[in-house]
């Protein structure tokens, strides 16, 4: 690997956003071609901070910068993949329920899922029930994935499930969910597919539902 | 040293003086008198507005902003649960941050929130926006907050304050993100940040507050956000510990101690990443914010799986010096709402025979989710009195119990108010 890119994965793992859309860029400049920069040094970087966080190396502020350096590189790298970027294993669209401002945990997922090779759509937060639905009709999603920080908010998935029953939508997109007060067995109550105990846990649980590549 | 107060104990589980005669259109009372009965039982307190909310079904937009509504809605829920202590309170984040200007957010399902997606302090240039409004009580919502704090005071006769603590209050303007960043990357803005803070606005908080009060005698700032691993503990002991001194040293004159309180709580989520040796360092934190006396918070973490002998062979050094450690021991929130009850009662032997007989042990009913059954919540507390029942029972597996058959809360409004509700 060449010295631009082992310094831009380590620019991710170090969590130095700066450092790291500036390597992001001096690889480009250099010629690397953009998927062996992505896979190599971005994709790497951040996996590689997980395996920190899982072995109790990293504690989340170190995994929060370590998404902000894979975004500013990824932001770089991305538009230049075009034709030559491999094809996304899925298309998930990730939002905060209503009432909810805690996009932490969705920063970090939209990290994960994205090193893990799916076109992740970020709906923010404070999302509303019928957005979730008018989205998912819009962009034709493989998985939906939502948030959730409250005990109170997170009530609001069952809302955003009925209504994708409702519309018809349900058989067309899987659903993942997530965040600090769920668990479980509060994802089998709510009839989710899939509940993600944090950020690695749901880009796993991504790749279990799309065993193949979708588009 | 001396023993230790166990500080949620001395916070909020002062006892009513006096005869209360239960007014049946004043939930206030309803608790009030049921505490007056309570004696000879080790105390059981809640955080759960969300949840009183939910079971009372009042609406969010009056719940958070009337203070009468809040402390009655909060005082009956209380009463019906039989806890030591009234849970009227809010969403305590958020006040401060608010009243200096902050976005919010105000949902219909659940308390406020901050509006994150634009930061009250954007960059180092908005660091002079960190400064006390001309007046606290007609800024955002504090006179709400401090209204209920007063009918809590009424309630309770402590002399309490609240506040969000320095670390919390620092995310809540700045973002988790951006602060940690800073933090990392620009250390110098952070701690004038941090500075401004616990040197200006939180110091003329809290004395606005207990001017208001009529004075106080201990503020309490929660922190849930210098929870591990939001922070290493090494993070906790820059960026809290100082400044919990500080705020400390600058609440004095005021006649007041200010403490942050569960700063560290230890909360990892991964079972397989359990670490005693991290915990003990979140201890040893904790006691550095609590300025060296031996309290300690098992707050939101899974303490109903984590193992319990870590603690208590970290508490062995301070039994061995014959102090007895304040421990706050908490019901995890899932547990609360998923049950079973069974586990629920197991899990409060559990912390009981672990730590009531040698510690000051304070149990606490963490967060209780809006939609937890109340049979669950009623388990807990009855099982907190039953087994910690004092003094404590040499043997807790031959203690007998059983668990509570209750009535519905609208079942218990209706027998307390003679079917005239909570009036709210």
């Amino acid at each position: 690997m060449s010295k631009t890119l082992e310094e831009l994965k380590q620019a991710i793992v170090e969590g130095d956003d700066d450092a790291a859309q500036a390597k992001a860029e001096a690889a480009l400049a250099e010629g690397i071609p953009p998927l062996e920069t992505m896979e190599q040094a971005v994709v790497a970087g951040i996996e590689e901070a997980g395996r920190l966080w899982n072995a109790n190396k990293y504690f989340l502020p170190d995994v929060i910068l370590a998404a902000g350096a894979f975004k500013a590189a990824a932001a770089v790298i991305q538009p230049k993949l075009g034709a030559a970027g491999a094809p996304a294993k899925g298309r998930i669209l990730l939002g905060v329920v209503a009432g909810d401002m805690h996009d932490l945990g969705k920063t970090i997922v939209i990290a994960m899922l994205s090193g893990a090779g799916f076109e992740v759509i970020d709906l923010g937060v404070d999302v509303p029930v019928q957005t979730f639905i008018d989205k998912v009709k819009e962009l034709k999603p493989d998985i939906i994935g939502m948030g959730a920080y409250m005990t109170t908010t997170m009530l609001l998935m069952k809302d955003v499930i009925a209504g994708l029953k409702e519309a018809g939508l349900r058989d067309q997109v899987k659903v993942i969910v997530g965040g600090v007060p769920t668990n479980q067995q509060f994802a089998d109550e709510l009839g989710a597919d899939a509940w993600g105990r944090n950020a690695l846990d749901a880009a796993a649980k991504a790749r279990a539902l799309l065993p193949v590549e979708v588009k | 040293m001396d023993e230790p107060k166990s500080i949620l104990g001395a916070f909020f589980a002062t006892s009513t003086s006096g005869e209360v005669q239960v007014d049946p259109l004043d939930p206030c009372t309803w608790w009030m008198a049921y505490r007056q009965s309570q004696k000879g039982t080790m105390e059981i307190s809640a955080q759960m507005h969300d949840h009183s909310m939910h079971v009372a079904g009042v609406p969010a937009r009056k719940f958070y902003y009337d203070p009468v509504v809040n402390a009655r809605v909060g005082a009956a829920v209380s009463a019906y649960y039989h806890l030591d202590s009234p849970a009227v309170s809010g969403d305590v984040y958020n006040y401060e941050a608010e009243a200096m200007g902050a976005k919010m957010i105000y949902g219909d399902q659940g308390m406020p929130t901050i509006d994150f997606r634009e930061p009250f302090v954007s960059g180092p240039g908005d660091l002079e926006k960190l400064k006390p409004p001309a007046d606290w009580l007609s800024a955002g919502r504090v006179r709400f907050i401090w209204e209920t704090q007063r009918i809590s005071r009424v309630m309770t006769g402590g002399k309490g304050l609240i506040f969000c603590a320095p670390f919390s209050l620092a995310v809540g303007v700045r973002s988790y993100p951006l602060l940690i960043r800073d933090m990392r990357r620009n250390p110098k803005f952070a701690h004038e940040l941090f500075t401004r803070l616990v040197d200006d606005v939180l110091p003329s908080y809290l004395k606005g507050q207990a001017d208001y009060l009529g004075g106080g005698d201990l503020a309490i700032g929660a922190d849930a956000w210098a929870a591990y691993p939001n922070l290493s503990p090494e993070m906790v002991e820059e960026w809290v510990v100082p400044y919990a001194g500080r705020l400390m040293q600058n609440c004095m004159p005021f006649g007041f101690a200010a403490m942050a309180a569960a700063s560290g709580d230890y909360c990892e989520e991964d079972l397989a990443k359990f670490d005693k040796h991290i915990l003990w360092k979140t201890f040893d934190s904790e006691v550095k914010v609590m300025m060296g006396q031996p309290v300690i918070f098992m707050a939101m973490g899974r303490w109903h799986e984590y193992p319990l002998e870590p603690v208590v062979e970290w508490l062995d050094q301070w039994k061995a010096k014959g102090v007895r450690a304040s421990v706050t021991a908490a019901v995890n929130a899932r547990l609360l709402r998923d049950g079973p009850p069974e586990k629920i009662v197991d899990n409060v032997k559990r912390f009981i025979k672990a730590f009531g007989y040698d510690h000051n042990l304070t149990l606490f009913l963490a967060n209780i989710p809006a939609d937890a059954p109340s049979d669950h919540v009623h388990a807990a507390v009855a099982a907190a009195h039953e087994y910690g029942r004092l003094p404590l029972a040499t043997n807790l597996d031959a203690v007998p119990f059983e668990l509570p058959k209750r009535e519905t809360f609208q079942e218990f409004v209706d027998q307390m108010s003679g079917g005239k509700g909570l009036g709210v």
